[in-house]
């Protein structure tokens, strides 16, 4: 695959996670004109539900016929986050932000940006600083023949299966046997295809290889999910009454009360489903850059909120919008840059903020709107 | 050219497909005033907006003493000789209703910020005099005692006459005035009639206001221009405007009687709130602070 | 002992004119700028690069006060200069947008010097002491120089804001914050007051950066994040958005308790020291988000007056 076209892949893979986290940005502002600073502690949150979900419960090795159990350790590791995440954020919302209604903008955006280092440094507190390795989704291939194998070094372990007869009980169990370890060359015994192996005078029942599913399937995961979600989301707020009441709040808050619609809860659900999709965000860069720590949350909820301005603040369709676009100039600019300057990546999504700004503060899909006097 | 102090030439203001002012044309000359009268969302305010410089005309032309004011800011424009007063009260609430008065004194003021830095000579005179202008238009208007009083504790009615003589301050031959009476009663609406003649006639002042006291616009002012959806229907003295059927029929709906009905007395006028929340829907809905 | 208070009063010091300079901004102006640790790096690393490539090695006394003044005076201008640079495009924008466009400034200033390696990159940068070996031998000599140093540096940025706030351009950038339409349609020129509301705040952020960097002449990059940036906003607004005095008071109050109390404690309660500080702005927000005096000055609450028996009712602006 050519460099650009894989240097594309990256960036659309992370653009999907910031349109993730975007969204939920895009979604509190258009209904209480608040930048939630602390979204990206939901995402964090929700990034370290899914590896305490994958470390501890222990998913894969459910009986299930594979590979629908890898599939149920991503939806289950997904669920966990987003839950987590939303309760985080109708929590915080009830504690942080409902007391200050009224209050002056500065105000609310100085309360955001408390509550963001209030989260983090408690995920200090609780999580330790260090980062910790994301467990990875790992498959489990079943092999024809170990010969075609001969002197490659695996990125996972490779073993055989087989079944054992207790001589007491009489009992059959199956055993397995490493024949190769992570980054060795592996040998099969006598270099024959697996089925005339025997081990312990049992016949092999199976050889496997273990190994963590491809970067490939990891970016189809990852913008499949953000389709879906994407979808879900279009229909949420479109088809049904919540949706029209979510709409209805953020263009009116007096009309829509006046109608009966009761904004608290409105805006409760609002913080819920964008922390929702926060949190999947969270889960899916656990996946994809396989580390997690407290401050993981501070610089993507950050270009996840330009992303945001760039598409459009309050606009659904501009949060996806922006954070693709983000994604991928983040990724191919400083690809495209001698490698002394790849240390400002991190600058682009600042850059594009300020251009934005500059040129069209309402956003690539957003409404200009102008000063009453 | 005419003696027109300011010129409103073929105005027309568009917000995407919204019309808010049609062709509006209109001269205003030195010493008249006039009234701006119309149902709500005929688009008055915003016509305010446009000769202020807060909206840039999508047509036509606007001529302040003589100058063009396409492309100025509001400071500049203000700077020319005219000054505004808002539908709904403007003051500077944290500061004392004498700061509010000094703050419109910045344009007019002599000295720099290393003269402030430094306070000097030149700082410490020219602080004295605009002190001393700033009192006496307070006095003129009855609020020299409440000087040092924060401007959000006024009264409604003093908060009125506050903003009036703000905009004093900037020493302006032309005074818009938007919804002056909104709130007042009988009373106050009698006094403010009076010091609004007794300014005009000391500072030699062209007066345009906007308002919905009928009786108010019809006693004061000497010439009214009416506007609907945007449009001038009529323009006259104000017996004309009385009994100009247009006129009724926008304020009333659709009904013509034989003989003209007797003019409609403020309750019968659909009258908006003393202090409209709302701007009037012409404006386009906007959220106050987005760039 | 001596040295350790005068060390730490020189960090508050530096810390008061950052505040105050911000408060200008954010409290007079209303400009809601969250990037000052962005100016407060550009002139720290401004003064530092000047003295790094500038300074010959082996001058005496005289020679090093004359680069320590040049040093403070390039600071000075670099951050001045950048305030022109983020203030022209943030011109236009309100609240949140301005918020968000001024800590992507902040963020911009932190990552270009991270990643430029004459000023030192991640690993930061040495400037050589100007001071010390040159005629100020000892330690307790050198803390007790920038003691007034920094004292004085506090007491210029109180006074010439102050002035500037009671005078015409004050009350200008004030009705700015008040209400800015209203601001303008009564001549006030918008662009003229908020660039000057970012010019003099950035230029004296950019005193204390050279100060710090001539006191500490070790800084790096990480010393000028968004945190930091943060709690100078914190002392602003727990002082009192509109009160300078509020805001040296705030300072204090916050960094004694930061640095001097708070060490006292067991480390294990210790490591929860920013979770409390964020709980503190937090409920700071929600209870009381006038902060101390609000837009009184110190001399003008009740208190003074019961404690001193005079004071101003409110002072004239």
């Amino acid at each position: 695959m050519s460099y650009f076209l894989e240097q594309l892949l990256n960036g659309l893979s992370l653009g999907c996670i910031y349109a993730f986290i975007a969204l939920g940005y895009t979604m509190v502002y258009g209904i209480i004109k608040l930048i939630n600073f602390a979204h990206g502690e939901f995402f964090m949150v929700g990034a370290f539900s899914g590896y305490f979900v994958l470390t501890f419960a222990g998913i894969e090795v459910l009986p299930l016929p594979h590979p629908w159990n890898l599939v149920a350790g991503f939806v289950l590791s997904l669920m966990a986050a987003a839950l987590a995440s939303a309760l985080l954020a109708v929590v915080t919302e009830r504690l942080a932000y409902r007391p200050l209604q009224g209050a002056s903008r500065i105000a609310a955006l100085l309360t955001a940006l408390g509550v963001s280092l209030l989260l983090q440094n408690l995920g200090i507190q609780f999580f330790s600083a260090e980062q910790k390795g994301y467990p990875e989704l790992r498959e489990f291939v079943q092999l024809e023949d170990a010969t075609e194998y001969a002197g490659q070094t695996f990125e996972g372990s490779a073993y055989l299966l087989y079944e054992v007869t207790s001589p007491v009980t009489g009992e059959t169990r199956q055993e397995q046997q490493f024949v190769a370890t992570p980054g060795k060359p592996f040998e099969p015994a006598g270099l024959v295809a697996y089925k005339d192996l025997t081990m312990a005078g049992s016949p092999v029942t199976g050889f496997y290889i273990e190994r963590p599913i491809s970067t490939g399937w990891k970016k189809t995961l990852i913008i499949v999910t953000l389709g879906l979600s994407f979808g879900l989301l279009w229909l949420l707020v479109h088809k049904t009454q919540l949706g029209r009441a979510m709409r209805a709040v953020s263009y009116n808050p007096e009309a829509a009360q006046l109608m009966g619609i009761s904004s608290g809860k409105v805006i409760s659900a609002t913080f819920f489903v964008g922390a929702f999709l926060a949190g999947i965000g969270g889960a899916i860069w656990g996946m994809r850059y396989g580390k997690v720590e407290p401050f993981m949350g501070f610089l993507p909820g950050l270009k996840a909120f330009i992303a945001a301005v760039l598409g459009g603040i309050g606009s659904i369709p501009g949060a996806v919008v922006g954070g693709i676009i983000l994604g991928v100039l983040e990724v191919l600019i400083p690809a495209y840059l001698p490698s002394e300057y790849t240390g400002y990546k991190d600058g682009v999504a600042f850059i594009v903020l300020i251009v934005i700004l500059l040129v069209k503060p309402s956003g690539l899909l957003g409404k200009w709107e102008g000063d009453k006097v | 050219m005419s003696d027109a102090i300011l010129r409103i030439e073929h105005v027309t203001k568009r917000f995407g497909g919204l019309t808010a002012v049609s062709d509006f044309h209109t001269d205003i000359q030195a010493g008249e005033l006039v009234g701006l009268i119309g149902p709500n969302g005929a688009g008055k305010t915003t016509l305010f907006n446009l000769i202020t410089g807060v909206y840039e005309p999508t047509e036509g032309r606007i001529t302040v003493n003589g100058k063009p004011i396409a492309g100025m800011t509001p400071d500049r424009i203000t700077g020319l000789g005219m000054a505004r007063t808002f539908q709904n009260i403007r003051l500077f609430d944290e500061m004392t209703v004498l700061e509010n008065v000094k703050t419109a004194y910045n344009l007019r003021a002599g000295y720099g910020i290393v003269d402030a830095i430094f306070r000097t000579r030149r700082f410490k005179d020219e602080e004295k005099e605009l002190h001393g202008k700033a009192m006496h238009l307070l006095q003129l208007f009855g609020l020299a005692d409440d000087a040092s009083e924060r401007a959000s504790s006024l009264a409604y009615g003093e908060q009125r006459r506050l903003e009036i003589a703000r905009a004093m301050a900037t020493a302006p031959n032309i005074l818009l005035l938007d919804e002056p009476a909104a709130g007042m009663n009988a009373q106050e609406t009698e006094e403010l009639m009076e010091m609004l003649l007794d300014i005009k006639a000391r500072f030699s002042l062209t007066l345009l206001l906007i308002e919905h006291d009928m009786k108010f616009v019809m006693r004061l002012c000497e010439r009214i221009v009416v506007l609907d959806y945007g449009k001038i229907i009529a323009i006259g003295t104000p017996d004309q405007i009385k009994h100009d059927p247009k006129v009724i029929a926008a304020y009333l709906g659709d009904e013509v009687a034989d003989e003209p009905p007797a003019l409609p007395s403020p309750e019968h006028v659909p009258a908006p709130d003393p202090a409209p929340a709302e701007p009037e829907p012409a404006d386009p809905p906007a959220a106050e602070d987005a760039p | 002992m001596l040295q350790y208070i005068l060390d730490h009063t020189v960090h508050m010091g530096i810390l008061m004119v950052l505040a105050l300079s911000l408060n200008l901004i954010n409290g007079y102006t209303g400009m809601f700028s969250l990037g000052h640790h962005g100016f407060f790096a550009v002139g720290a690393y401004a003064a530092g690069a000047f003295l790094l490539y500038g300074f010959p090695p082996h001058a005496g006394l005289g020679v090093g006060i004359l680069f320590f003044a040049l040093s403070v005076l390039v600071g000075v201008l670099a951050a001045a200069a950048f305030g022109v640079v983020v203030g022209v495009p943030c011109l236009r924008l309100r609240g949140d947008y301005l918020a968000i466009a001024t800590l992507g400034f902040g963020e911009i200033v932190r990552i270009v010097v991270q990643n430029t390696e004459a000023v030192g990159g991640a690993r930061g940068m040495e400037v050589p002491y100007l001071m010390i070996t040159r005629g100020v031998d000892t330690q307790l000599q050198y803390v007790l120089l920038y003691f007034g140093l920094a004292a004085a540096s506090v007491v210029v940025t109180y006074v010439v804001i102050r002035n500037l706030l009671r005078s015409t351009h004050g009350r200008a950038m004030i009705s700015i914050r008040e209400d800015e339409t209203a601001a303008e349609l009564l001549g006030v020129n918008l662009v003229k007051y908020k660039l000057l509301a970012f010019v003099i705040g950035s230029g004296f952020a950019g005193l204390g950066g050279a100060l710090y960097v001539n006191y500490m002449t070790q800084i790096e990059p990480k010393e000028f994040n968004l945190i930091k940036g943060i709690y100078i906003l914190l002392y602003v607004v727990l002082g009192g958005m509109g009160s300078m005095s509020g805001t040296v008071i705030a300072t204090a109050l916050l960094y004694i308790l930061d640095k001097m109390v708070l060490n006292l404690l067991p480390p294990e309660i210790q490591s929860w020291r920013e979770v409390a500080f964020a709980l503190m702005l937090v409920i700071l927000m929600i209870v009381r988000p006038q902060g101390l005096l609000g837009n009184k000055e110190i001399y003008e609450t009740a208190l003074w007056r019961k404690l001193f028996g005079r004071g101003a009712k409110k002072e004239e602006a």
